[in-house]
């Protein structure tokens, strides 16, 4: 595959290569008449090809399997199709999903700060201060506790003026696991 | 310093002027215990109107903020814009806690000590004990305003630092973080926007007419000394007690709390009789820069929580013990 036959190929075909990409990659669906496209004009050749790049991608051990031919097919294509590797259905979705879900991490923090906390605390992470703190993720009590809590913080702001912020919960995690 | 001057003296002209912009402004001479005073006066003294964060373990919550001197007098009204619906209005004596969703009102005492855009500062002897506040020559941009940066280092690991960014202009605190012993900021406060001068008047940031509808609850302390209610707690770490009180915690009638301070941080103990509503073991909890510890001592649950480390909220919480043969108050 050389950079000539490249620029002559047609968009229908790119259109299709991206879709068999996006296929292999599970973003794609796969409808009985597509499957059939797979015998006409080589893409199911593509189709063994995609699988495999997919599977030495995600397995580095393949990567020593394939035989020399494979590998210099793999290279070829790989030098003269990064944008193959790069997934197309996933690229258009990236931006759109990640903003998604930050406004969704927003939207559940706003619910947990007063229906419940989380019932399992990873000390380490909730503090950023490794070392400080050695509490591990136990079996929490429940959600009332967290309500408990909000009264004791907000009862220590009201004679402290301090304790950054409003009545946001945390969570209990038991003295055993402290040590 | 004058010989550089003398050989280029346009320049030095310019940078003289352009000095005496910056340190008229940030005034080098003063010590960083000053600056901090400053900081409370700023953010009495002045009108201001912005939107402020906080970023603690990993959440944000924004609020926006208003405030308004005048005479001698200021007020303050408080959105708080993530999560549920609350507007918080201040004056110098009285804060209202309006939650929309409840129709609730909660008046609460103005508290002595202050929150952001101030320093909680109770004592500067105990600070200069406990920190080395050092105002640092460089300059930052927060909300579009330049700020000086002043950093509160602690003495020993039993505290944490901070990282202040305090406005040029006008001393306001436009930025705070909290540092772990690794230096890392576990818990942050800043403006995102802010406004100077001519905002709101005072009028717009007092409670509305229509709260009066709203069914109120009022929060009271009744002052105590903990040795009269039976317990005993020395100062630990450099943390003594600046406030005892008897008083209500949500639905738990009848609790002491005892407020410590090594200066500038602060950390509260709760006494209680333990009961059913208590977790059966001993435990903590932890959200940003605030530590929880909770325990129990024979018929009586304390809990400890401030922002300070949990080795310290813990050493707080081992040192409260009762004094033996004492009856206590408190009742179940």
């Amino acid at each position: 595959m050389t950079m000539g036959n490249q620029a002559e190929r047609q968009p229908s075909d790119e259109a299709l290569r991206s879709w068999v990409s996006a296929l292999v990659d599970g973003e794609a669906p796969l409808p009985e008449a597509s499957l059939r496209s797979l015998g006409q004009d080589g893409l199911r050749e593509k189709w063994d090809t995609y699988h495999l790049i997919g599977d030495v991608m995600r397995t580095p051990d393949l990567a020593v399997q394939p035989s020399a031919s494979f590998q210099q097919r793999l290279s070829a294509q790989l030098a003269a199709e990064p944008a193959l590797l790069a997934a197309p259905a996933r690229r258009a979705l990236t931006p759109k999903g990640k903003w998604m879900s930050g406004l969704a991490v927003a939207a559940a923090v706003a619910c947990v700060t007063w229906v419940a906390a989380p019932l399992l605390m990873e000390s380490g992470g909730e503090t950023g201060a490794p070392g400080v703190v050695a509490a591990v993720a136990t079996p929490a009590v429940p959600a009332a506790m967290d309500v408990a809590f909000t009264d004791y913080l907000d009862a220590h702001r009201q004679l402290s003026g301090a304790a950054g912020g409003y009545r946001m919960p945390v969570s209990w995690s038991d003295e055993g696991s402290r040590h | 310093m004058r010989q550089v001057f003398e050989k280029t003296r346009p320049v030095a002209a310019a940078l003289i002027g352009l000095s005496c912009l910056a340190w008229g402004a940030t005034g080098h001479a003063e010590t960083g215990e000053q600056i901090l005073l400053k900081v409370q006066q700023a953010a009495k003294q002045n009108d201001y109107e912005g939107v402020f964060t906080y970023l603690q373990a990993g959440r944000a919550q924004s609020s926006r903020i208003a405030h308004a001197h005048q005479a001698g007098q200021h007020w303050e009204k408080l959105n708080v814009l993530d999560g549920n619906p609350q507007t918080v209005y201040r004056d110098g004596k009285t804060v209202r806690i309006a939650f929309a969703e409840e129709r609730k009102l909660v008046i609460e005492p103005v508290s002595k000590r202050e929150h952001f855009p101030s320093i909680g500062l109770t004592d500067l002897p105990s600070l200069s004990a406990h920190y080395e506040v050092k105002a640092e020559n460089k300059t930052e941009r927060v909300a579009e305003r330049d700020c000086q940066t002043v950093n509160i280092v602690p003495r020993d690991q039993s505290r944490y630092g901070y990282r202040l960014c305090i406005d040029q202009d006008t001393r306001l605190l436009l930025r705070s973080e909290t540092l772990n012993a690794q230096g890392q900021a576990i818990e942050q406060v800043a403006f995102a926007m802010l406004r100077l001068g001519q905002t709101l008047g005072p009028d717009a940031l007092k409670p509305p007419a229509s709260l009066k509808d709203w069914k109120t609850q009022t929060v009271r302390y009744a002052p105590i000394k903990l040795e009269d209610e039976g317990w005993s707690l020395p100062s630990v770490l450099g943390f003594h007690r600046v406030d005892e009180v008897k008083r209500a915690v949500g639905a738990r009638e009848q609790v002491l709390q005892a407020l410590l301070s090594d200066g500038l941080a602060s950390v509260s103990v709760f006494v209680e009789p333990y009961g059913e509503q208590h977790p059966t073991q001993d435990g903590s909890a932890a959200r940003g820069a605030v530590h929880v510890v909770g325990k129990r001592k024979g018929d009586y649950w304390l809990t400890v929580l401030g922002e300070a480390p949990l080795s310290t909220v813990q050493a707080i919480a081992d040192a409260i013990t009762p004094i033996s043969g004492h009856t206590s108050s408190l009742t179940r």
